[in-house]
């Protein structure tokens, strides 16, 4: 461990002030309404701490500091999409203002009032499905940075997870909304203070002139070795090939295999000269059908700034990013909360308008922390042993970041976890009850029982992710089944909220249909890919479904089928009316 | 060209931190005031209201 006392301290006393105000709020809460939305009491500077906190989780951190490794600056073209989506979406009030004026509690709730209770219990099990199996691996991913930032031992990860996630648990049980609201805030504060304190220590010591000079130099050098591996790459599967069709399937694995084993002694053998033309090797373990296997790979700068330059993001990516993030702003139920919590929509408007540059920080920092990491590492004669895209930032970190202040950024991305954990912990068990167990019951529930349900929603989906997002390993392909369970929830449910709050020709047809098609795109996905990258079909990688070409026909056959769907159910209920009345 | 985008992300960047530092003052100051406001708010209401 790499702590002193004083980060101990700073540690412990946020941990116990976020215990303290937490519970505190908990005398407040009288029933759901309370419970789920605050009461509807949230005000504007309340809700720029909530949004921001909850919006910014440790899992956030890592991957964004992931894309500024791989990516340099421009991997924080998201965020710039993000606050441009949100800018938007504040300014003219796209779906949030005729949202928070339906009064309802969840989005599926409005649904119901236009399409009826079948499609709002579907589309509650979409925002089931697509928001808490993707939560499933925040604690995981978030306690890899604690280990590498601070060098705690691996086997203590899951056990550290554990009790942070017991304490989240605590007070969000017990207060709700109100005490997410209250820690939030504290949350907010220490986040913003580590962030800030962080990024200027990052600068100071690499230096901005001296990042942007060796991001583009190190980009520029590492062109002719990909050019090199793409060439080998496509003469290795034609040689594959051959083998297949002259001495079979088998014969073709086993050429595969050994391919790929040279290439990885190739890259460790050549480590230190690779570091020259600007390529990193990462050598981790990676645990496959429950045996540790060793993974090489060649990590390199794609173009540092240019986001649509084909070494880099490319055109359609960033395009398809500025649709998804749009969809993003007005459908991720953990943001939308915010909006219904809101006193009106005025002020839920203005909190959009207002957080909407925060989310370029919330992209721009760790990717400005990782960027410097593959610079440091490139300088240092390669990344450490164990050591991947993934968590070159915490152990970059670790050798930076001086006593005291490793201890504030420690307890910010706590508080980052602690945060994006009670709010969504709280959203999806909301929408459990509102809209999948409460259109079942024959009988509305009393206040008291409505209130405990909640409450022990809360805490199944806590033990709920505990073992399936820690204690238990998730199998390599299930990864991918999540990225398709948030595709269909974007894509059907953003379609049925445009059609029920600006279409008055939508109708339950429509939006039955939208949601099966917008499944089948991301399903067909799945399943394409999964052919391509097989090694038994030994097919050219170039056929595999890109994710951004993916997600637009999730989208795209989406509205076709709320349209679609829409018009045939109007001509079904014109055609029975004809029948009646003759 | 690339000199345009290396400034946009410049300004992106040291923007951010300026920003996140002010957000840290003026959300601060003007969130705790409202939490006491929503305390207050929650505590007055009658007894028998949800």
């Amino acid at each position: 461990m790499t702590l002193w006392p004083i980060d101990w301290v700073i540690i412990v006393v946020y941990l116990a002030g976020c215990i303290a105000a937490g519970v505190w709020m908990r005398r407040y809460v009288r029933g759901v309404d309370d419970f789920a939305v605050a009461g509807r009491e949230m005000d504007l500077n309340l809700g720029i701490a909530s949004l921001a906190a909850t919006e910014m989780g440790l899992v956030t951190v890592m991957y964004t500091a992931q894309m500024g490794f791989t990516n340099g600056p421009a991997g924080a073209t998201i965020g710039v999409l993000m606050a441009a989506a949100m800018l938007l979406v504040g300014m003219t009030g796209f779906v949030i203002r005729p949202l928070r004026d339906a009064g309802v509690i969840t989005i599926p709730e409005l649904f119901e009032k236009r399409f009826g209770k079948r499609v709002r219990w579907l589309a509650g099990l979409m925002v089931i499905l697509g928001g808490v199996l993707n939560m499933g691996i925040f604690l995981r991913l978030g306690g890899e940075f604690l280990v590498h930032v601070t060098g705690m031992d691996q086997e203590y990860l899951q056990w550290t997870m554990t009790a942070l996630l017991g304490i989240v648990l605590l007070y969000t049980v017990l207060g709700g909304m109100l005490s997410v609201l209250v820690t939030d805030y504290i949350q907010f504060l220490v986040m913003g203070l580590g962030l800030v304190i962080t990024s200027i220590l990052v600068l100071w010591s690499i230096g901005w002139t001296n990042l942007v000079t060796e991001l583009t130099d190190a980009h520029r050098e590492a062109q002719p070795f990909l050019q090199a591996r793409d060439e080998q790459a496509a003469q290795a599967r034609e040689a594959a090939e051959a083998v297949r069709q002259t001495a079979g399937p088998e014969a073709a694995d086993a050429l595969r295999e050994t391919q790929r084993q040279q290439r990885e002694t190739f890259l460790k053998q050549h480590k230190a000269e690779l570091v020259k033309q600007g390529v990193l090797v990462a050598v981790s373990k990676q645990e496959v059908q429950g045996a540790p296997e060793e993974k090489v790979d060649d990590l390199t700068m794609a173009h540092p700034f240019n986001p649509v330059s084909p070494t880099g993001l490319g055109w359609m990516y960033v395009l398809w990013q500025a649709m998804f993030q749009i969809a993003v702003v007005t459908t991720w139920q953990t943001m939308i909360t915010r909006v219904l919590s809101a006193k009106d929509s005025a002020t839920a408007r203005r909190v959009y308008r207002r957080t909407a540059f925060y989310f370029v920080g919330r992209f721009a920092l760790p990717g400005l922390w990782g960027a410097a990491a593959f610079v440091y590492f490139c300088n240092q004669g390669g990344l450490p042993e164990g050591v991947d895209s993934l968590t070159a930032m915490p152990t970059f970190l670790k050798t930076l970041l001086p006593w005291g202040v490793i201890g504030v950024l420690i307890a910010a991305m706590l508080a980052a976890e602690m945060s994006t954990d009670s709010g969504y912990l709280l959203t999806w068990a909301t929408v459990i009850y509102n809209d999948l167990i409460g259109p079942c019951l024959r009988r509305p529930m009393s206040a008291r029982a409505k209130l405990f349900t909640v409450r022990a929603l809360v805490l199944v989906i806590g033990i709920f992710l505990l073992f399936y997002g820690l204690w238990y390993e998730i199998p390599g392909n299930a990864w991918d089944y999540l990225a398709v369970t948030g595709n269909i929830y974007l894509a059907s449910v953003f379609t049925l909220l445009v059609g029920a709050l600006y279409w008055r020709g939508s109708n339950s047809w429509g939006a039955i249909s939208a949601i099966i098609l917008g499944a089948i795109g991301p399903i067909t996905f799945l399943i394409v890919n999964g052919i391509v990258k097989s090694p038994r079909w030994n097919i050219d990688p170039s056929w595999e479904i890109p994710p951004e070409i993916a997600g637009f026909a999730a989208f795209a056959m989406s509205f076709a089928g709320m349209i679609i769907g829409s018009l045939m159910g109007r001509l079904a209920k014109r055609t029975t009316a004809a029948q009646e009345s003759c | 060209m690339i000199e345009v985008f290396v400034w946009f992300w410049t300004l992106m960047i040291f923007a951010s931190i300026a920003w996140y530092a002010i957000l840290l003052f003026y959300v601060g100051i003007k969130g705790g005031f409202e939490i006491l406001r929503m305390a207050r708010t929650l505590a007055e209401r009658p007894e028998n209201q949800e």
